[in-house]
């Protein structure tokens, strides 16, 4: 599996996260400088959270990412369905493409519950919410919201999971103002 | 990811070899199991809450009530005992449990385009059954008779990919081959029209080549369905003809599963499958709509010449039906990437007009907004 297919299935399954390449990164207390994000770009980390940073993908996690994570991830191109990314593409193509790229990851399980235009970085993007039900006995239901804008040579896509219950509403307002701080690369 | 399922399958069907027990008779025999059927009975009615609890089951009752009647035709005296259930997934399978739930696919709904069809490989799937194949293909490893060794045996995952289908991949050769020969015996015997399980069977095969990755490893390890049809056609051409097709009951039952497998293949991009199903099932959609799908997979695709032939069919989608509300926002946003800004507007504002509560309007009106005067 490439690097960007697991930054993908990082976003979609917090439980691979500690069995995958993902966890080979090293953690450490987020500051209160900016910090860098994947590909030149930056963002104001919520204080008291952990991160760790690998390739293209950069993670933040207060309880360990098992319970919520937030991601920034660039993508070069799209892992699952090898769709060509062109990142001058209108908002909609890409969530287009990168709704497929979810469903292809998952065998269908995400449901889009919101798709609008967002700005992102000052430039026209897209925020999705989702939710993502396994169908396994016992397994919670995890929500995202996830916000992405082409740039450069590809997607940068800021996203945050947690399990719906409790925890996705509780970090919910960190990741909004992540979103607000970032930056994308000159 | 979707070949995964196939290729555990594959990898275990060396492990299957067979038991003998006597077929069911009908109905009343269905409580003469013995112990480790028993066992095989009870998985298969979890397996039947987990699909049901996990939302997987389309929705349409009077589609599924239509396939039940076909089932019940093919196999009058196990009314009662067979059951069939309609899957959401766009794959083309269809399987049967020991206990006799029997599962058909969107995906091979939307391909077939006549109840003699679908009366083809029901028939196949009872025959399973009704031979208790489920219990005569058992393992030799230490899990022998649970479930999952038994449709892993029938090529199944439980979530099997587009190729790992008994209607396909199956069982052991010749149980394939018995659920055919009893199968076509009670397609025939039920009033069908014996061509048209060929005519199933060359759909499935051509369905199965749009699937270019997986059907160079079903064919290298399974040539079985070129060698089906041919056996088909021997059954067919020896059978004394007639017999009903019913077309028209089928594309009017199916019409809305067919635009439902189409949808889930296009959010998926497998554009073949798209181009494959609509070169298939031909006119059973409503105007416009197999114009509009097929431009709406070129538009997506992107490739050498995709553009121009999107444009032209979203185009004939619009000639046929001129308020075809997705394919004013298709052609639209495709000529807004083409250049054609007037077209874009006119079609974009054309969108907003039919839809005004449309999900996606904000994207739309910056779309529009975005267009230069």
């Amino acid at each position: 599996m490439n690097r960007g297919a697991l930054a993908l299935l990082c976003v979609l399954w917090p439980a691979l996260f500690l069995g995958s390449g993902c966890a080979s990164a090293q953690w450490k207390p987020t500051g209160a400088e900016r910090e860098s994000g994947p590909r030149g770009s930056s963002f104001a980390a919520p204080g008291g959270w952990m991160m760790a940073s690998q390739s293209d993908d950069t993670v933040l996690s207060i309880d360990g990412p098992q319970l919520q994570a937030i991601h920034v991830t660039f993508h070069g191109e799209m892992p699952a369905t090898k769709a060509a990314l062109d990142p001058a593409a209108p908002p909609s193509e890409l969530a287009e493409l990168y709704i497929a790229e979810l469903q292809n990851l998952t065998g269908s399980q995400v449901e889009v519950v919101e798709n609008t235009p967002a700005t992102v970085a000052g430039k026209p993007g897209f925020r999705l919410r989702v939710r993502h039900n396994r169908h396994a006995q016992h397994a919670p239901v995890d929500a995202y919201e996830i916000y992405a804008v082409g740039h450069g040579s590809g997607l940068y896509v800021l996203s945050y999971g947690a399990f719906e219950t409790y925890l996705f509403e509780r970090d919910r307002a960190a990741f909004e103002e992540l979103v607000k701080s970032f930056q994308l690369p000159p | 990811m979707r070949d995964l399922p196939l290729a555990a399958a594959l990898s275990l069907l060396c492990a299957c070899h067979t038991v003998e027990v006597e077929p069911f008779r009908d109905g009343s025999d269905v409580g003469k199991r013995v112990e480790d059927e028993t066992l095989l009975w009870d998985q298969s009615d979890e397996f039947d809450d987990t699909v049901a609890s996990a939302g997987l089951l389309y929705e349409d009752e009077e589609l599924r009530t239509y396939v039940q009647g076909v089932l019940e035709r093919l196999f009058p005296e196990f009314e009662g005992v067979l059951h069939v259930r309609v899957l959401t997934s766009p794959v083309v399978n269809a399987f049967t449990l020991p206990s006799g739930s029997i599962y058909v696919h969107a995906g091979l709904l939307a391909i077939l385009d006549s109840e003699a069809q679908l009366a083809s490989v029901l028939a196949h799937e009872g025959s399973h059954f009704t031979h208790r194949h489920g219990m005569r293909t058992r393992a030799q490893s230490s899990n022998a008779g649970t479930l999952a060794t038994v449709l892993s045996c029938a090529g199944l995952g439980l979530f099997a990919g587009p190729l790992a289908a008994s209607s396909i991949s199956g069982y052991s050769r010749d149980l394939e081959r018995e659920a055919d020969q009893l199968g076509f015996a009670r397609t025939v015997a039920a009033g069908y029209e014996p061509g048209q399980a060929v005519e199933a069977f060359r759909r499935l095969l051509a369905r199965c080549r749009a699937e270019e990755e997986e059907s160079s490893l079903f064919f290298a390890s399974h040539p079985a369905l070129e060698e089906r049809i041919a056996s088909y056609e021997a059954l067919s051409a020896a059978s004394p003809g007639g017999g009903d097709a019913g077309v028209e009951l089928y594309e009017k039952r199916t019409a809305a599963i067919t635009r439902s497998a189409l949808e889930s293949e296009l959010e998926l991009r497998d554009f073949a499958a798209v181009l494959t199903m609509l070169e298939l099932q031909g006119g059973r959609l409503s105007p416009g709509h197999a114009s509009y799908y097929r431009g709406e997979a070129l538009r997506q695709r992107g490739g050498d010449g995709d553009p121009a032939a999107a444009r032209a069919a979203f185009e004939e989608a619009l000639r046929e039906s001129p308020d075809l509300v997705p394919a004013h926002r298709s052609l639209g946003r495709l000529c807004l990437r083409l250049g054609d800004r007037e077209s874009a507007r006119v079609h974009l504002a054309r969108y907003l007009e039919l839809a005004p509560d449309a999900p996606d309007r904000a994207y739309v009106e910056n779309e529009l907004g975005g267009i230069p005067r």
